[in-house]
């Protein structure tokens, strides 16, 4: 089988393929059979080999079009720094994303529930005593009162203010804690927009693959220049880029070094700062 | 006092005007990005801006440095309540010049606790 290993490309392999096909026929002329069956096994085991370069191709294709969903500063930034997993794809990222966005909507979920857990008892409580004491008043109104029993109903008229104010203090924080609750959706919407991106890149990079493999005929290395790595130039453009447009809420904050972990982080970076 | 809430989140904003008001700021107005809050800026009246970081059209970095730029506006307090918790982010916003720095999600105490260290700075 010498020679096969030089069918490179398409015009090569139909290069050699006339060649072969000539001796091919040349052996027939000749009554050389077994010559003859030698020419077509190399032909066809040629053929294989094209086929093999081929799929090989654009398997290298497929792995670079998936690794350029990696060619985000945001990722390799924020995980070569987890040993293990330098080359985490957007992909697995964007998994991480959902999860964390299953987590705050959950979250938001069971901060709202157990406010209004909290809260109902308190309106509950506040419209029992309201009803009660409206009994006492109207009972008070009806009869002839004695001073002692005007003056309990004073003091349990007071005692009820009171109760309003105090529930009224707890009714106004868990109200907050809600409002606050639901600064998820900020959150969420950065994480899905996000993803939404990297599904539209993805998309995108499939059309490219799908044409790559239309022409399977005419390839001839062509795609594999079009994916080359941006240099570093191009990189650090992007990273500033990044850096000035933002990166999105962080995921796993507390398992990534340069990503400050919670607000007193911030605090403790700006005042290292002078703040 | 007149406030101006930047965020591409209307539920972020209606948060933090919440929260403001809770503060006993009732002036608020509010704009999408640093492109639509910039003229609004211009138009001379806000006293203290609170911006998110990543939005689109102009980021809240790039509104905090037209911001510094701009010698009607540089002395504006700057509060930036935002996702964005890289180290060299909020160093960079530092530098910039911001006031204060919030990351979310944040709690009602932080931001009371944030605006009021950025008056008592100012006075």
């Amino acid at each position: 089988m010498a020679g096969l290993e030089e069918f490179t490309d398409l015009n090569s392999f139909e290069d050699q393929l006339q060649g072969r096909v000539k001796e091919l026929s040349t052996s027939l002329e000749n009554g050389d059979l077994s010559g003859a069956m030698a020419r077509l096994a190399e032909l066809s085991e040629a053929r294989n080999q094209l086929l093999y370069q081929e799929v090989g191709r654009l398997t290298r294709g497929l792995h670079e079009a998936i690794k350029a969903f990696n060619i985000d500063v945001e990722n390799s930034t924020a995980f070569q720094t987890s040993a293990s997993d330098t080359e985490i794809s957007e992909v697995a990222n964007a998994n991480e994303r959902l999860n964390y966005v299953l987590e705050l909507t959950e979250g938001a979920a069971n901060t709202t529930m157990d406010m209004v857990d909290a809260s109902m008892p308190v309106a509950e409580e506040i419209g029992e005593q309201a009803r009660l004491l409206r009994e006492d008043w109207k009972k008070m109104s009806d009869s002839k009162s004695t001073l002692a029993e005007i003056k309990d109903l004073g003091r349990s008229t007071e005692a009820f203010l009171q109760e309003i104010e105090n529930g009224t203090n707890i009714l106004h924080k868990n109200f907050t804690e809600i409002l606050l609750a639901q600064g998820f959706q900020d959150l969420t919407g950065q994480l899905i927009t996000r993803v939404i991106g990297l599904v539209n890149d993805v998309e995108s990079n499939l059309v490219n693959l799908v044409k790559v493999a239309g022409k399977v005929d005419s390839i001839t290395g062509r795609s594999q220049e079009e994916l080359v790595e941006p240099s570093s130039e191009e990189k650090a453009e992007e990273a500033e880029e990044k850096l000035v447009k933002g990166h999105g809420p962080q995921v796993h904050a507390e398992e990534v070094s340069d990503v400050v972990s919670g607000q007193d982080d911030v605090d403790d970076l700006l005042s290292s700062l002078g703040f | 006092m007149k406030i101006l809430i930047v965020d591409d989140f209307s539920t972020m904003r209606r948060i933090i005007k919440n929260l403001l008001r809770d503060l006993g700021f009732n002036n608020t107005v509010e704009a999408d990005d640093g492109s639509t809050a910039l003229p609004v800026l211009k138009n001379g009246g806000i006293d203290f801006l609170v911006t998110d970081w990543n939005m689109p059209g102009m980021s809240g970095l790039e509104l905090l440095e037209q911001v510094r730029a701009d010698p009607a506006l540089n002395k504006l307090p700057v509060l930036m309540v935002t996702a964005e918790a890289k180290r060299e982010q909020i160093i960079r916003a530092a530098q910039a010049g911001v006031n204060g720095y919030v990351v979310k999600p944040f709690t009602a105490a932080v931001l009371k606790e944030k605006i009021e260290k950025i008056f008592e700075r100012i006075g």
